[in-house]
């Protein structure tokens, strides 16, 4: 399980980072939120974590080029 | 043909030069640890192989735990039991156990700590002055070829004294470490040793012991754990968050409920809290949400090879158990 340490100001927050990736940004947002960091401190650790673990994130857009008809 | 037994009773008696013997002993080294002949293969895969012994997890079968320095070594061996016939020769009826008694300088606290080895009958391997490692062949036949598993030799183990100095005589006031081999063949057909010309009694530390608690209570989800070093000094305990507690916060902890723990709970992150000098520990809000009000939850830290991965040398923390 990937670790992702995050430093806002004084406060260091390592975050499991599959379970991170595993929620969407909001979620993570209300879980995270009682460490001290704000709002968009938070958005940017969970971008890092998305990132650590290299998974598809809850809120991609689907890539059109899947969605086009077979011939 | 020979006319008599004298020429089969044993072997030559000459051996190779610039063979070890037992110097004097610097440290003893006591656990079950039976090191592989892949294990001993030269002196720096041993040596590596002995440092990660010490440095396991207390109850791991495997670990090994070093005593302090040697500061004296009185010879107690056992003497000879001797007899004669009324008109006979004298002669050695049963040879002497060997026993040594080691004086070594300690605080209190690890003194108390050597308490627990007081009384008991454990393998030990000796290290000395010389840079051998003495233990026996513990498989197979002596001065068989060194495929054998190597490990300490038993002995009957004491601790005592750690008492006042008396002002005048240097020793008074020290540990009395009293070894006593258990079998005198293992020290002597089947003793053996190896040479670590790198390695000095130095190098040979036991961990110390961390312990966790909360500082204050538990808010939902968010624990609050501080790790400190519980000392004999009334009053006194060591607080290790300036030193490895962001360290501590970036290794892999796990939660565990249920029936021996073995229901995992996510931990979803680890802050450092500069004000309590604690950590802040989360887990995930929808699992903690389904467990019972007053539900136990084992907090495992990480162990001491995660702990000198992370670069944080020399400690062991034990768990903690939480209540929801």
């Amino acid at each position: 399980m990937p670790k992702v340490p995050y430093k806002g100001g004084a406060t260091l927050v390592v975050y499991d980072a599959d379970w991170a990736a595993s929620k969407s940004q909001k979620e993570f947002i209300a879980h995270e939120k009682h460490n001290g960091l704000s709002n968009e401190q938070l958005a940017e650790a969970h971008n890092l974590c998305k990132a650590a673990v290299k998974a598809p994130a809850k809120e991609t857009t689907p890539d059109p080029a899947a969605e086009q008809p077979t011939t | 043909m020979s006319t008599n037994f004298c020429s089969l009773i044993g072997g030559n008696t000459r051996a190779a030069l610039c063979g070890g013997k037992r110097k004097v002993p610097k440290k003893i080294v006591v656990g079950n640890k039976a090191f592989t002949s892949s294990e001993y293969a030269d002196a720096d895969t041993f040596q590596a192989a002995m440092l990660a012994a010490i440095a396991l997890p207390t109850g791991d079968s495997n670990k090994l735990f070093p005593f302090p320095e040697i500061g004296e070594v009185a010879d107690n061996t056992e003497a000879p039991t001797m007899g004669n016939l009324a008109l006979g020769a004298p002669r050695r009826l049963r040879k002497g156990r060997p026993a040594y008694t080691y004086s070594v300088e300690v605080t209190h606290e690890e003194y108390q700590k050597l308490l627990a080895f007081d009384g008991v009958e454990v393998p030990a391997f000796s290290f000395d002055d010389a840079a051998q490692w003495w233990g026996y062949r513990a498989a197979a036949a002596a001065n068989t070829l060194n495929t054998n598993t190597y490990k300490g030799e038993t002995i009957y183990l004491t601790v005592s004294g750690n008492g006042f100095e008396d002002g005048a005589n240097v020793a008074t006031g020290v540990a009395t470490i009293s070894v006593s081999y258990k079998s005198i063949d293992d020290f002597e057909k089947r003793g053996t040793y190896i040479k670590t010309p790198d390695m000095s009694a130095g190098d040979l530390q036991g961990l110390i012991d961390i312990m966790l608690y909360e500082p204050q209570a538990h808010v939902s989800n968010v624990y609050k754990i501080k790790a400190i070093i519980p000392t004999a000094q009334l009053g006194v305990t060591l607080d290790v968050y300036d030193d490895i507690g962001a360290g501590l916060a970036a290794l892999t902890w796990t939660a565990g409920t249920g029936t021996n723990y073995a229901t995992s709970l996510a931990i979803t992150s680890i802050a450092v809290d500069a004000t309590l000098k604690a950590l802040t520990v989360t887990l995930d809000t929808t699992a903690f949400a389904a467990l019972a009000s007053g539900a136990k939850i084992k907090l495992t830290p990480p162990n001491t090879t995660a702990l000198i991965a992370g670069s944080i040398v020399g400690f062991e923390i034990g768990s903690i158990i939480l209540t929801k």
